[in-house]
């Protein structure tokens, strides 16, 4: 993408198709743990974010641990579903730490943001959340697939792998926008770039 | 006092703590001179039910055993080779022990998978169920969600503590587990879906006379749709405190028992709460847990102990194993309890006739074997059988007749 600055959230994939059918087979139930740790998670997350967002319009920018702990939620939901959708191999953990898992979401840190764009996140990210659904339905039937596909051969196809990974970049970053972890909009190409600058 | 003296007398107090606890267990309002006379079961049942529900039993007893190796087996498969699955996980020591341990429990779970098929499939042939083999796979599958959690909840809290305290994990793990189970069985009322009023008054009134008879404080009574599954009657109390609860299955109300019968199931029900028998289960729950806890530990030192998550499958193993050797002793507690319900039961309605009637319904429409051979008892009777069931209402019926 010449001329444009990379989305200050990206997502890095290893590349690696592996999958065991055993880890396979129960991939829908193993996430559950995970699920009930985020469902718990969201709940001091949404105190954060209205924190957030008052700092936010006050100062323009978000505070620097308040944005750490969103960054992190975010991460933490991203490697769970880059697991259940078999984008990633391993069992990810459970504190959502970047580096930790070999599907990484990168966040750049907090940048300025314009105070009516903070007042108006939720209204402005209503399409990028319909769009998002849609990546979300897309994902599921990469997943689908590759699961059936993973039980026979052992292996995730490329193909439905960056499918799912570019599905999953996209809900990775309308979270991120919705938090307030950047002021810039959702990125619905389909390539994949690293992080730079801060996009804000 | 050296160590080794220490340790002993540590030992010897939690024995005789143990055998105390169990002691006060114990107690039943069953009197103990009670003697129950011998009951004719081809004369009570009827030659021909005793034939087919000994047929019944027998497949399931077979299937039971088949499914049981084979889970044996695979478990202890996975005992020697799950640890390599360690490498599919970057969750830490405690998140890779959850992966393992719900590998394994999957695994458990599709290796029975088709002995509980044809269990099914011979409850179908017997018209005791009309459930879908779907249904089995379905329901299983989602029953396998809350189990991973639950497995997951106390992998969490027994590695944190073996991680921390070392080989002496097994003392707090066993009494934070007794207190896992007992917050279990005061939610589970309220997690239970499809509980309703019985919306009958003359079961409500009779329902409300008896718990007041046994002094049960406010516990509602509740049915439970489940005939289009199954044939088969059954009702149950649950729940601790506020919860407490007693419920029918609509399939005691469908009038193949008498009002009397049903008379019979209330009473027994509301005999378990007045009896405190859940919160002795739970009692005895956290006894059996304590020698349990020792003997995992033991078992895993040899795999770095239960903080390692290498001693996951073969903790499983273990637990499976205990589990077996710990049943007969499990269904004893259980006997004794369901023998102190019947006895309160008859002591409310005061009718042994119902108790009798009741008893046979119950060996015609669930194919009850009323008098199964002793093995059987010891490895799945958590009832005392229909015979002595019935021998215990002959014996009340005795009793008040001598006191008159």
């Amino acid at each position: 993408m010449e001329g444009r600055t990379a989305h200050p959230i990206a997502i890095r994939l290893d590349g690696d198709l592996g999958r065991p059918r055993l880890i396979v087979a129960f991939r829908p139930l193993l996430v559950v743990p995970h699920l009930c740790w985020l469902a718990l998670w969201a709940v001091p997350a949404a105190v954060v974010v209205a924190a957030a967002w008052a700092a936010a319009l006050a100062t323009g920018r978000v505070p620097g641990p308040l944005h750490r702990f969103l960054a992190s939620f975010v991460r933490e939901t991203a490697h769970v579903s880059a697991f259940l959708h078999l984008v990633g191999r391993p069992y990810p953990g459970f504190l959502g730490r970047e580096g930790s898992y070999p599907v990484d979401v990168t966040i750049a840190p907090p940048a300025g943001q314009r105070r009516l764009g903070v007042l108006a996140r939720v209204f402005l990210a209503l399409p990028a959340l319909l769009l998002a659904s849609a990546f979300a339905i897309v994902a599921l039937v990469a997943a689908v697939l590759g699961w059936f596909a993973a039980l026979v051969t052992d292996r995730m196809p490329r193909g439905l792998c960056d499918l799912g990974a570019a599905a999953l970049r996209y809900e990775a970053q309308t979270a991120g926008y919705l938090l307030l972890l950047t002021a810039r909009y959702p990125d619905a190409s389909p390539s994949l770039e690293p992080p730079t600058g801060d996009g804000g | 006092m050296t160590s080794a003296r220490a340790r002993v007398a540590l030992v010897g107090m939690l024995v005789a703590a143990w055998l105390a606890a169990a002691w006060l267990l114990s107690g039943t309002s069953v009197p103990s001179d009670l003697a129950l006379p011998k009951v004719d079961v081809g004369a009570v049942f009827g030659a021909d039910l005793v034939a087919r529900a000994e047929r019944y039993r027998r497949f399931l007893y077979v299937d039971w055993v088949l499914a049981e190796a084979a889970l044996l087996l695979t478990l202890a498969v996975y005992a020697r080779r799950g640890a390599r699955l360690a490498r599919e996980s970057v969750a830490g020591p405690i998140g890779t022990g959850m992966l393992l341990g719900m590998v394994g429990l999957g695994l458990a779970w599709v290796v029975r998978l088709p002995f509980s098929v044809a269990a099914l499939w011979w409850e179908r042939r017997h018209g005791l169920s009309s459930r879908g083999y779907g249904g089995v796979l379905v329901d299983g599958w989602l029953g396998l969600a809350g189990t991973f959690v639950a497995l997951s909840l106390a992998l969490l809290v027994l590695m944190a503590l073996a991680r921390r305290l070392g080989s002496w994990w097994w003392l707090p793990g066993s009494l934070v587990l007794a207190t896992v189970a007992a917050v279990l069985v005061l939610v589970q009322p309220y997690l239970t879906p499809g509980l309703e009023p019985v919306g009958r008054p003359p079961v409500e009134r009779a329902y409300e006379r008896f718990r007041s008879d046994q002094g049960v404080g406010d516990v509602p009574l509740r049915v439970q749709h489940v005939s289009g599954d199954t044939s088969l009657a059954n009702a149950y109390a649950f729940g601790l405190g506020p919860s407490r609860r007693v419920v029918l299955w609509d399939t005691l109300l469908d009038g193949r028992f008498t009002g009397r019968e049903v008379d019979v199931v209330l009473a027994h029900e509301l005999g378990h709460h007045s009896s405190g028998h859940i919160p002795k289960a739970i009692g005895w729950f956290a006894l059996f847990a304590l020698p349990g806890a020792f003997v995992l530990m033991l078992a895993t030192r040899g795999r770095g102990g239960m903080g390692e998550p290498a001693a996951v499958p073969l903790a499983l193993l273990v637990v499976a194993v205990l589990q077996l050797a710990a049943a007969p002793a499990q269904h004893l507690v259980s006997r004794r309890m369901e023998a102190e319900a019947d006895w309160k039961a008859l002591r409310t309605t005061r009718d042994p006739a119902a108790a009798r009637g009741l008893f046979r319904e119950l060996a015609a429409t669930s194919l009850g074997d009323p008098s199964p051979p002793g093995w059987s008892q010891l490895l799945f009777g958590t009832h005392p059988t229909l015979a002595d069931r019935i021998a215990m209402a002959d014996a009340w019926e005795a009793r008040r007749d001598d006191s008159r």
